[in-house]
């Protein structure tokens, strides 16, 4: 087990040289530099010239990268020309925020999708299948925007149940106080996004007790004479549940890369709402460190989902 | 060796639920099984013996699926028993055997816990003897290293080992009955003769009765005490397995075993049924069905002929009454 | 004597096997190692063992389904070797499969009618009209209706399907044809109407069969010489008579007391036999394998009959 873990961790080291000079040659190829901002009708090209010089502009490409990676590996990616703070810092306030949004919203999905599927797995075909069937394929469907629009006009701003940006009240003091107008602040965004984001749970999860049910080991645990409840939560549910594990890697991962459309109507100052705004005001030092960070989550998300793959199907462990 | 009856099925039916109407996939079976012997249950796909041996376990369906007649095991009536009942019969006084049997395994967990969640849905042993009955189950069904093979996962075991593990289930608490489904048609000949060997030590010390239920003859003239062979749900010939084997009546148990490729006849031409087995909505089964494929013999195909069997010699019934004139073409005059 | 259409030459198919930290390959696995093997014109050899002897390996290779790791193929005294020779002589229209699973070797999707025309239209590209003379003219052979021409293959039987499979690899004209397990899948009275049609088939277009089965009652029905493989070689090759009436090694004597007999009378004498030469072959296994658990080189005992035997049985 040990093994597989530690050649996992391995194989990610030609993973991540990649990624970076990925990322490193994108943000070379985006226009400009970030003193080209400062260049005014009164600036002495001269004087630009020596700033470049030292940041080291002027160097070879390779002298950049190694540079580069070096500031990356101690945190630091730059300052955000619009906002005026290091990038680091920037993410790292909204990083907060996203990762308990996104971890708000993904415990809501697997409440909601994990029992959809079971429920209409074991009663396929009745009405109740159907009605989840089409819920799942319109919630899939329509444009999410359209619903967190419909949604923050409803509960937001007409029934004014829930607040329709920030993630705490200025008027909140106190822990516990400032607590509970954090989960208010997240409850709407969170709901909306596990409402329409049930789909591909419950999809695979559906269809996998249905291909479950109808294997052999199942007679023989009934053969067994092990109970209908026992054999569904044992054998069935047991064996459906794997893909749904696999995934989980990618969905824990993913929490911290933020709901782009989710928290830019919301309001919610997360990772999400910085990308845009970082993109689209041109704030490349920004977008080069999101990206890196997203492919990143993305590369230990293939990992964890593998190392859980190997943890719970057997048949995957390599001696 | 042979005891007293341990399984009576009565008259029993079995009809499926295809399309919003109800059709008869096996019709008024009678077959006793008694402690000690091994009845094997023949034909070919679609015949109903697997259908029967699902019945008498109660593996079917409940809403497509329609059981009527008397199946009595020790002189308790399964058919229609509520389900924790039923659940009790099951792995304690029945056990089965499938026929692949890697699928019959679930792929995530140890052979010992599979084993082990037999003997802990039934009271017969108790939690501190499972891990030593396990053993014990392993080691009586042929495998060498039990110990190591109960902390293994299916996939890591041969064909072979996963069919001896499938019986280790089966009998895991000591049942009165074993229903074998094509025990050994997914295995090699080597390993066919190896499993059938275990199955019959079983019964040989434990005196159960085994209903095997198989397409080949050869396994059934190795191990089977006595045969029935069922066409088209119905049983249409019933005898002592030598008796069957040298005076087949039927002309169906006559055109089979004809059909088998044999050693002295190696050149011939193999024997050919005509026609095919006709389907579920167009089975009659007042009339004797195998008759519909024989050309030769259409004047007899549409008589009507009694459910019941017919005791042409002592122990040796057969249905209906072209066993008495049936005569293959070449061999008429 | 019939002329040779196909010989194999030391053929080894090797997987390898990785292993350790790196992943680097520690060793083989030996599919098939070293195989010496031919075939007449109009001839059929049955290949026979159990799962995991090679049995299978060996017919993909010859159908170019597998690559061999080394070895000779020779096929009308060609050595071909590489895909390149094999598509100049027009090989694979040549030498054509039928499979086990009539259903999962037909695509579903597919009518009988493509799936019959498919290797006429990769091989012998006709116009539509004689291409449907030549797909219906198949269909005749095997003897399935015309109507069913445009039906999919789940419309059928098995039976059914293994004809559509048998007059799909017709389709080329073959001269060769590996058959694997070709009836295992089917009831007796349909196996019979399978078998007597490849019988009559190959009496009429003088085709060739590699028959590969596990079922040793079929195999005699079916072959005129048997090659009996274990462990990825041969153990023993010869006529049918050398194999059932005077088995040499060990294992082939072990496969053939494991075929059910249908004679009830002398069950009890069958056990005791075949027990005592499963005992037999635990007993003398190191002898008649080397270190590593593989069959000895075979020795010629006959002009028609091979064995892996040790070297002291050859002196008797």
């Amino acid at each position: 087990m040990w093994k597989v873990i530690i050649r996992r961790l391995l194989i990610m080291i030609p993973q991540l040289f990649i990624l970076s000079v990925m990322v490193f040659m994108l943000a070379k190829m985006m226009p400009g530099d970030p003193f080209g901002g400062l260049i005014g009708p009164n600036t002495d090209p001269k004087q630009i010239e020596a700033l470049r010089e030292a940041a080291g502009l002027n160097d070879p490409w390779w002298q950049q990268y190694i540079n580069w990676i070096q500031n990356a590996f101690h945190g630091d990616f730059g300052m955000s020309y619009t906002m005026k703070q290091p990038v680091t810092t920037l993410i790292g306030s909204r990083m907060v925020n996203t990762f308990w949004l996104s971890l708000l919203a993904m415990i809501l999905t697997y409440l909601l999708a994990i029992p959809m599927a079971i429920s209409a797995a074991r009663r396929e075909g009745s009405w109740w299948d159907r009605v989840l069937l089409i819920y799942n394929s319109v919630t899939f469907g329509i444009p999410a925007y359209v619903v967190y629009l419909l949604f923050i006009f409803i509960f937001g701003f007409t029934l004014g149940w829930f607040p329709t940006g920030g993630t705490v009240s200025p008027s909140a003091t106190g822990f516990f106080p400032v607590l509970m107008s954090k989960i208010y602040h997240m409850i709407l965004p969170a709901v909306t996004m596990a409402l329409l984001g049930t789909t591909a749970i419950f999809t695979y999860l559906r269809s996998g007790i249905l291909d479950e049910q109808g294997q052999d080991y199942v007679k023989t645990a009934r053969a067994k004479g092990v109970t209908e409840n026992r054999v569904f939560s044992r054998h069935i549910l047991r064996n459906a549940l794997l893909p749904i594990a696999a995934n989980f890697g990618f969905v824990i991962t993913g929490l911290l890369g933020g709901a782009i459309f989710a928290e830019t109507i919301f309001g919610y100052p997360g990772l999400g709402q910085l990308f845009i705004t970082a993109i689209t005001s041109r704030d490349y030092s920004v977008i080069t460190a999101l990206i890196l960070f997203n492919g990143l989550l993305a590369l230990f998300g293939a990992m964890l989902s593998d190392i859980i793959m190997a943890i719970v199907d057997p048949r995957i462990r390599i001696e | 060796m042979v005891g007293d009856d341990l399984l009576n099925a009565n008259k029993v039916t079995v009809s499926f639920l295809i399309d919003g109407e109800w059709q008869t996939g096996i019709y008024d079976v009678d077959l006793d099984i008694a402690h000690g012997e091994v009845l094997a249950l023949v034909g070919e796909s679609g015949s109903g013996k697997s259908t029967f041996a699902t019945s008498v376990i109660g593996l079917h369906n409940p809403n497509q699926t329609k059981v009527t007649g008397s199946i009595t095991l020790d002189g308790k009536e399964l058919i229609d028993l509520p389900d924790e009942e039923q659940n009790k019969i099951r792995g304690e006084k029945i056990g089965m055997v499938f026929q692949d049997p890697l699928a019959a395994l679930n792929p995530l967990m140890k052979i010992g816990q599979q084993i082990q969640e037999a003997l802990d849905i039934h009271d017969v042993y108790q939690k501190d003897q499972y891990y030593d009955r396990v053993i014990e189950l392993l080691n009586d069904v042929g495998i060498v290293n039990p110990q190591r093979t109960a902390n293994q996962y299916p996939h890591e075991l041969s064909g072979g080992m996963r069919q001896r593990v499938i019986i280790a289930l089966a009998i895991a608490n000591d049942p009165d009955l074993i229903i074998a489904d094509e025990p050994t048609t997914a295995l090699d000949t080597t390993i066919q003769a190896q499993i059938l060997d275990v199955l019959l030590e079983i019964r040989d010390r434990k005196d159960t009765g085994i209903l095997l239920i198989t397409h080949d003859l050869g396994v059934v003239a190795e191990v089977a005490d006595s045969v029935a062979v069922m066409y088209a749900g119905q049983i249409v010939e019933k005898a002592p397995v030598q008796e069957l084997f040298e005076n087949p009546l039927h002309p169906y148990t006559r055109s089979l075993l004809r059909s088998n490729p044999k050693a002295e006849q190696a050149d011939d031409e193999l024997y050919v049924i005509p026609g095919t087995v006709p389907a579920l909505s167009e089975m009659d089964h007042h009339k004797d069905l195998f008759l519909q494929r024989v050309p030769w013999m259409q004047d007899q195909a549409d008589e009507d002929i009694s459910d019941d069997l017919v005791e042409a010699k002592p122990q040796h019934f057969v249905r209906g009454n072209a066993w008495k004139t049936f005569e293959f073409q070449d061999e008429k005059g | 004597m019939a002329d040779e259409i196909l010989r194999l030459e030391g053929l080894k198919v090797h997987y390898p096997i990785r292993s350790g930290f790196w992943n680097r390959v520690t060793d083989n696995v030996k599919a098939v190692d070293g195989v010496d093997l031919n075939l007449k014109q109009g001839e059929t050899l049955g290949l026979v063992g159990e799962s995991g002897s090679g049995k299978s390996t060996l017919g993909k290779v010859i159908v170019g389904l597998e690559d061999m790791t080394e070895g000779d193929l020779i096929y009308q005294n060609e050595d071909l070797n590489s895909a390149a020779e094999r598509r100049r002589v027009k090989y694979n229209k040549d030498v054509q499969m039928i499979f086990q699973d009539s259903l999962s070797s037909l695509n579903p999707r597919k009518t009988i009618y493509e799936i019959i025309a498919e290797p006429i239209r990769n091989f012998d590209p006709m116009d539509p009209v004689d291409e449907d003379k030549r797909v219906r003219e198949l269909l005749d052979i095997v003897g399935l209706p015309q109507r069913t021409v445009f039906q999919y293959p789940f419309q059928f039987s098995g039976g059914q399907r293994q004809r559509i499979g048998i007059a799909r690899a017709l389709a080329t004209n073959p001269r060769l044809i590996v058959a694997d397990e070709p009836v295992s899948a089917l009831d007796l009275s349909v196996q019979a109407q399978v078998l007597n049609f490849m019988k009559k088939i190959q009496k009429e277009l003088g085709i060739s069969y590699l028959f590969i089965s596990h079922d040793l009652g079929v195999v005699r029905h079916m072959t005129d010489n048997i090659a009996v493989m274990h462990h990825g070689r041969l153990v023993e090759k010869g006529t049918r008579e050398d194999i059932f009436e005077n088995p040499q090694h060990i294992y082939t004597k072990r496969l053939l007391a494991a075929i059910p007999s249908v004679n009830v009378s002398e069950r009890a004498e069958n056990r005791a036999r075949r027990k005592q030469i499963e005992q037999e072959f635990d007993d003398r296994f190191n002898e008649f394998y080397d270190g590593e658990g593989m069959p000895l080189p075979l020795v010629q005992l006959s002009e028609t009959h091979y064995a892996a035997l040790p070297k002291q049985s050859e002196k008797e």
